[in-house]
């Protein structure tokens, strides 16, 4: 008699679990399982690297131990959020929601201190009037970048953190998203929804977001862009900077919740994963029922296709092999590993597959912070995907996408949606 | 506590780079995957023997603490640095030097995890088979200095039947090699045994010699559910007597089941109040045969349900989720004694009937699973320790358990070692002149005690 294998449920595509608060932290069991996927540990075989160590010394500290919080806040930072340590956690600790949780804590407790992620954060709270006053200068602000990004020469001895950080940098698009796409497209039919589009896309990857209309174009979808979008607040939440977060969070519930459509659709994995947190953020307060609702209507591009639209793209062979690279906010972050690869499967045929689903080594603000990490994560990555044989690697993340193209490969990075509209 | 001057030194020898000072960083090496913690004074990532060999040096000169540590996945308190000084991090030294197919031996240093030297054996078409739970993560340094067991026991032994040699910093400084890389070896004593399992306590092992066997061609996985927990201890006895030869024989209660319910890849009826899981290696064919007739031998013995995983993939979802019961206990209570005592085969059923009547007089939920195959039962007392009530049951519980296994001839650890946690019941037992004896050992190798102190022995006013 053989075993009927119950297919293990991917978890709610559409809500994304929270956790109660730092209290977890002492849950942790110390068997050390994290150790096997932490792509940070397997780099520096450092326990502070591993969400064991990190979650033990979250402890430490919370029982009063620590004299100060600045090591601590440095070891909370070198985390790339990517959950691989959740995936074996045996008691399952959702470790990167108690490392955000922890590094806002902190940021709280040490005030106002300089930090080049606090920047960061800033910039994005910053990005709707940045991008559109910039753009003008993206000629000139893209020869300054790979001026200071250089492999050899001045600007890298002067400013070596800079210049790893910007070298092969994708190059900030001559005109912005928001320049190319109508704020309105009429629909055919009964299926609207509002496009949400995020940082990533409107200044660096406009094409992804073109690629997308181009498709709810072609199958009568009604698309409302509303004009002045700004950052999802993934970076902000991420660094610890929590009341940037809940301000950006509420502009978005603002802008989205109570518009007339079926769904919201964000094309980058990440702004997805954090659209469809944003009642977790604002629980507890008076916009909670509204954030509630725009969450239940955020869809992944993929997700969206595939599930609502029921969008079948053409065979059109690709004289290319392609791979998908899963982001950590895809794949772990809302359970979305096949509509991806069936959309490109049905476009360009059958793709390649890499051996494990490892992060690309961006995690946000780790890419500035730990550069040459970063990079060597990155090239792992890079490597992999290259083994399977593939020219082209696929991907629906911003971060991923600045990553895995920053780095010298000969593989061609795009968005997914660039090849399947 | 460490001079700085001291501190300095040691960290000379190792590099900057490879020493960790500040608290934050020190305290992320004061634990293992026990409870128990301590504060080390300096932790450092030694890059190879003469390294060790130095700082040992030291360590007798200025009379510091020692405490080597693989990945700190012992289940003891056997890298927990009690008394302070320096952990001894042998992650580092971490290179599978040579794997070599036509002497059947594996050469590695103490810091390959278990699991890559099963896959680079694996590679050279052989099996390196000691498989602890925590393979994918723990050294096999560890492996060796605790001697760690697994599942396939039954049919290929634990850690100690693969060693063959050892190259080992001797707690005074001298680096010697002991056993060697043949099957047979009688010269001299045997101190190849001697550092396996000794927990650190008598040298750093730095070099491991391995055996290695061909690997079985297929292998199967069977489960077996039984309404009746007596009948499932009883239905091990019958299949070890059969002369089927199981490779693993693994046996789980009900409190189990219901923890990892959820990783199980079938249901489990609610009537079934132990499972039995049973792997099988060897020829496609003959292995079909010999799971075929244990299935049926399961089923007489009275098994409700038994099942066979269709492919590699199923048996290995199957193993995952075995591998997944002892953090999953926690589920249950937020603390655990957890005890890993084994007994002669024909007790087994006796013990397991013991520890549900333990439990149901102490009033604790006690979790009963293991390598039933080798009579090595995992005996998990779960309480709260902050409420008071729970702790003393707790004790008292362990106690029971004890007096129970010595009573049917068994022994206090199957695997896991004393460490701290079970240093208090030596004495159990031990004879007093067997541990006299130990101590008289102990102080040979180390006479300052500067080898992971306070480990193994009973604590007593003259410490060694």
């Amino acid at each position: 008699m053989a075993v009927e294998v119950e297919k293990v449920l991917p978890p709610a595509k559409a809500a994304v679990q929270e956790t109660g608060g730092l209290q977890d932290s002492r849950d942790c069991v110390r068997c050390g399982a994290c150790m096997s996927s932490c792509p940070l540990y397997a780099l520096t075989g450092r326990e502070t690297a591993v969400a064991r160590g990190k979650l033990q010394l979250l402890s430490f500290w919370k029982e009063g131990h620590l004299a100060s919080v600045d090591r601590l806040r440095e070891i909370l930072s070198f985390c790339l959020l990517c959950g691989a340590c959740a995936d074996k956690c045996a008691v399952g600790l959702k470790v990167p929601e108690l490392v955000k949780e922890a590094r806002a804590r902190i940021h709280r407790e040490q005030g106002l201190v300089w930090h080049p992620e606090l920047l960061l954060a800033r910039l994005t709270w910053q990005a709707p009037h940045l991008i559109p006053r910039v753009a003008p200068l993206a000629p000139l602000i893209n020869r300054l970048k790979s001026w200071v990004g250089q492999d050899s020469g001045l600007m890298w001895r002067l400013f070596p953190h800079l210049n790893q950080a910007l070298a092969g940098f994708p190059d900030l698009a001559l005109r912005p998203f928001s320049f190319q796409a109508p704020r309105w497209l009429p629909g055919r039919g009964s299926l609207k929804i509002a496009f949400f589009v995020g940082c990533g896309l409107e200044a660096l990857f406009p094409r992804a977001g073109m690629a997308f209309l181009a498709v709810c174009q072609r199958l009568g979808i009604e698309v409302i862009i509303p004009p002045g979008q700004g950052c999802c607040g993934l970076m902000a939440e991420s660094v610890g900077e929590r009341d940037l977060a809940l301000a950006q969070t509420r502009r978005l519930v603002q802008q989205f919740s109570a518009l007339p459509v079926d769904y919201v659709v964000s094309a980058c994995a990440s702004c997805a994963f954090q659209l469809k947190r944003v009642a977790n953020l604002l629980s507890d307060t008076a916009e909670e029922k509204a954030a509630r609702r725009l969450a239940a209507k955020v869809r992944e591009a993929s997700e969206f296709l595939r599930h609502e639209a029921a969008y079948h793209p053409g065979y059109r062979p690709a004289a290319v092999k392609v791979v998908f690279h899963d982001p950590c906010h895809l794949h772990r972050g809302q359970g979305i590993e096949q509509e991806p690869r069936e959309l490109l499967r049905e476009a360009k045929g059958e793709s390649g597959e890499a051996a494990e689903k490892t992060c690309c080594g961006l995690g946000g603000a780790f890419g500035v912070l730990f550069p040459d990490l970063s990079r060597r994560l990155g090239d792992r990555r890079l490597q992999a995907l290259r083994d399977t044989g593939a020219e082209v690697v696929a991907t629906s993340c911003s971060g991923c996408l600045v990553q895995l193209a920053r780095i010298k490969s000969p593989l061609k990075v795009v968005h997914f949606l660039e090849l399947i509209a | 506590m460490l001079s700085e001057t001291v501190s300095g030194e040691i960290i000379r020898i190792v590099g900057s780079e490879n020493a960790l000072t500040s608290p934050e960083e020190r305290f992320c090496y004061a634990y293992d995957a026990t409870d128990l913690t301590a504060m080390p004074d300096l932790v450092v990532f030694p890059g190879s023997a003469e390294e060790i060999s130095q700082i040992l040096e030291l360590a007798n000169r200025h009379r510091f603490p020692v405490v080597p540590r693989g990945a700190g996945t012992g289940r003891a308190g056997g890298s927990v640095p009690i008394r302070g000084g320096v952990v001894l991090v042998l992650t580092r030294m971490n290179r599978i030097l040579e794997i070599n197919a036509a002497d059947l031996v594996a050469v590695v240093e103490p810091g390959v995890i278990t699991g890559h030297l099963k896959k680079a054996a694996e590679e050279h078409g052989l099996y390196y088979p000691p498989d602890p739970g925590s393979a994918d993560y723990c050294t096999i340094g560890g492996n060796v200095a605790t001697g760690a067991g697994g599942a396939v026991a039954v049919q290929y032994g634990v850690t100690r039947d693969y060693v063959l040699g050892l190259t080992v910093v001797l707690p005074t400084g001298e680096i010697v090699d002991c056993g060697s890389r043949t099957m047979k070896g009688v010269v001299g004593y045997d101190l190849t045994r001697l550092f396996l399992g000794s927990e650190g306590t008598l040298g750093v092992i730095v070099r491991i010699v391995l055996r290695l066997v061909p690997r079985p061609e297929s292998r199967q996985t069977l489960a077996a559910g039984f309404a009746d927990l007596e009948a499932a201890a009883r239905a091990v006895g019958q299949i070890l007597q059969s002369g089927l030869t199981p490779t693993a024989l693994e046996f789980m209660d009900r409190a189990t089941l219901d923890c990892i319910r959820p990783v199980l890849p079938f249901p489990v009826p609610e009537g079934i109040q132990g499972l039995l899981m049973i792997a099988v290696d060897g020829q496609p064919k003959e292995v079909a045969t010999r799971a075929a007739k244990m299935a049926r031998l399961c089923r007489e013995a009275g098994a409700r349900l038994v099942l066979r995983a269709k492919d590699a993939t199923e048996a290995d979802r199957l193993w995952q989720a075995r591998r997944a019961i002892s953090p999953a206990t926690f589920k249950v209570k937020p603390h655990k004694i957890a005890e890993d005592v084994a007994v002669p085969l024909s007790a087994l059923p006796r013990l397991v009937a013991e520890v549900q009547e333990i439990a149901r007089r102490r009033a604790l939920p006690i979790i009963c699973f293991g390598h039933a195959g080798d009579g090595n039962l995992h005996v998990n007392i779960m309480y709260d320790r902050t409420v008071e009530q729970e702790r003393l049951a707790a004790r008292r519980a362990v106690e029971e358990l004890f007096t129970s296994v010595r009573r049917l001839c068994g022994t206090l650890s199957g695997e896991h070692g004393v460490g701290l946690a079970k240093a208090p019941y030596l004495g159990l037992e031990l004879s007093p002149a067997m541990i006299a004896l130990q101590r008289r050992l102990k102080r040979a190798f180390d006479p300052n005690n500067i080898m992971n102190p306070g480990k193994i022995f009973p604590p007593s006013p003259d410490q060694i």
